[in-house]
């Protein structure tokens, strides 16, 4: 018979509780000031409902290039040795470690209007990207990209390539192999990395104010409408704050099964 | 001129084998002691490994020629391979996995599901095609696997230890369709004493193993 349960050392429970009310108590602070007789109102107020329409642009089409550039990226790390993709897979981590206002006056500065980018892209094909909702997303997906690619190529580490000599052998390409064996036998880990690029997407604000600005209807998200609003409006700040809470812990029960049962 | 040849050196990890092999039309039994090379020189005839030097002539063409730097890749060649452990996709149903080699050379999807019934029936698998393989105990994972190497109809056909994991009663029968495989030529890796007597050749890797000098 196993011995009676002990009781953990205070030594550690201490720090261990402290912790966890750091995250839990201004959540809790949150809700408490919620309007939440109030709050249907608020979330429908025009500046709010155009927020939510430029978030919802912003953070899909991002989550949708992130997972476009990145699955093809994903598997060339996976599959690759060596120092050139050892420098390649620090370089994609950088946005996940800078600061995102780092990020942001970067994107500043190579596809701005004088940016050496930038300045091309405008004499050549007439597009500005700074101040627009397309530069939104730009900026939207350089901070999400990394997470949709480290989560994925993990997996696909991990899953080595077994399946893929399986498909070679039965007659198909690489190109074939990657669309008809690859990536669906990953789908799992394919959406949870689109889940979590959305999710960073959605509350990404540093590298948007500063590349983006702050246009209502063009490129005010969500984030940027809760700044404003703390000024003018602070109830409909909580409002906006408690929307995109639902929201995340939304994304965290989608995702439960990947990081609350580790054996599953 | 039917025939296959291998000749020169196969470097993988710590093995160092050097061949000098032909495999004619018919069953070719592959035995040798644990590491001697048996997988290794599958893997090379599949074109899922290059040969470090020599060369790899099958019918007459120029398959794996490291010295003018030629080489045909996996997808190109005319075989089919029976892995030893199954490594069926797990996302496609025991129908679908049947019929993956068929699609991949070119059937459409009616056609290549035909050709996959017809070897589910051979193996006795017609109630599992709707089954995914996660489901599948070892020995039915182990049939559709060798069902996948069948349903190409290569030339060549390449078979890791196929009757490991089933069990005895059923061993003889498989035995007897690998045996009347529409392929010209089977290369057959085994521990099983058994399967010599099938054989129209043996070739023993114990024999031609040169160790490494490290």
């Amino acid at each position: 018979m196993s011995p009676p349960p002990r009781r953990p050392p205070a030594a550690l429970l201490v720090p261990a509780g402290l912790g966890v009310a750091l995250v839990v108590v201004p959540v809790v602070g949150l809700l408490q000031r919620a309007p939440w007789s109030t709050l249907i109102d608020r979330l429908s107020d025009d500046a709010v409902v155009e927020a939510i329409r430029v978030s919802l642009v912003v953070s899909v089409v991002a989550a949708a290039i992130a997972t476009a550039l990145g699955l093809p990226l994903a598997w060339l790390l996976a599959r690759t040795e060596g120092r050139v993709a050892g420098l390649i897979r620090a370089a994609v981590l950088v946005p996940m470690v800078l600061p995102p206002v780092v990020g942001g006056t970067a994107l500043l500065f190579a596809l701005g209007r004088r940016g050496f980018v930038g300045q091309r892209l405008d004499d050549w094909f007439g597009v500005t990207l700074p101040f627009t909702t397309a530069g939104a997303v730009v900026a939207a997906t350089f901070v999400a990209l990394p997470f949709f690619v480290t989560t994925v190529e993990a997996a696909l580490r991990q899953a080595g390539v077994e399946l893929e000599e399986a498909a070679a052998v039965s007659g198909a390409s690489p190109l074939v192999t990657f669309v008809t064996v690859t990536v669906p036998a990953s789908r799992d880990a394919i959406l949870a990395g689109v889940a979590l690029a959305w999710a960073r997407a959605l509350g990404e604000f540093g590298a948007t104010i500063t590349f983006a600005g702050n246009l209502a209807g063009e490129t005010r998200t969500l984030p940027l409408e809760i700044f404003l609003a703390l000024e003018s409006d602070p109830e409909s700040a909580v409002a906006v704050s408690v929307l995109l809470l639902a929201v995340s812990l939304g994304v965290l029960v989608a995702l439960r099964g990947r990081w609350f049962n580790r054996d599953v | 001129m039917s025939e296959l040849s291998i000749t020169g050196r196969i470097h993988r990890g710590d093995l160092d084998l050097r061949v000098d092999l032909r495999i004619g039309v018919g069953v070719t039994a592959v035995i040798g002691a644990n590491g001697a090379g048996k997988t290794s020189l599958l893997r090379v005839l599949a074109g899922l490994d290059a040969l470090a030097d020599g060369e790899l002539v099958v019918d007459g063409v120029g398959l794996d020629q490291p010295a003018a730097r030629h080489f045909v890749t996996a997808e190109h060649r005319d075989v089919a391979y029976a892995f030893q452990e199954p490594r069926l996709f797990p996302h496609l149903s025991v129908l679908d996995n049947l019929a993956y080699p068929r699609r991949r050379q070119g059937d459409a999807p009616g056609p290549a599901r035909g050709h996959a019934r017809a070897i589910a029936a051979r193996l006795g698998l017609e109630t599992l095609l709707d089954t995914r393989p996660r489901d599948l105990s070892g020995g039915q994972a182990q049939r559709v696997n060798i069902g996948r190497a069948l349903v190409a109809e290569a030339t060549t056909l390449l078979l890791d230890e196929p009757l490991a994991s089933i069990d005895e009663r059923s061993r003889e029968e498989l035995r007897q369709l690998l045996r009347s495989t529409d392929s010209s030529r089977v290369v057959w890796v085994t521990h099983d004493p058994t399967d010599l007597s099938h054989a129209d050749q043996v070739i023993s890797l114990d024999d031609v193993v040169q160790t490494d000098a490290r």
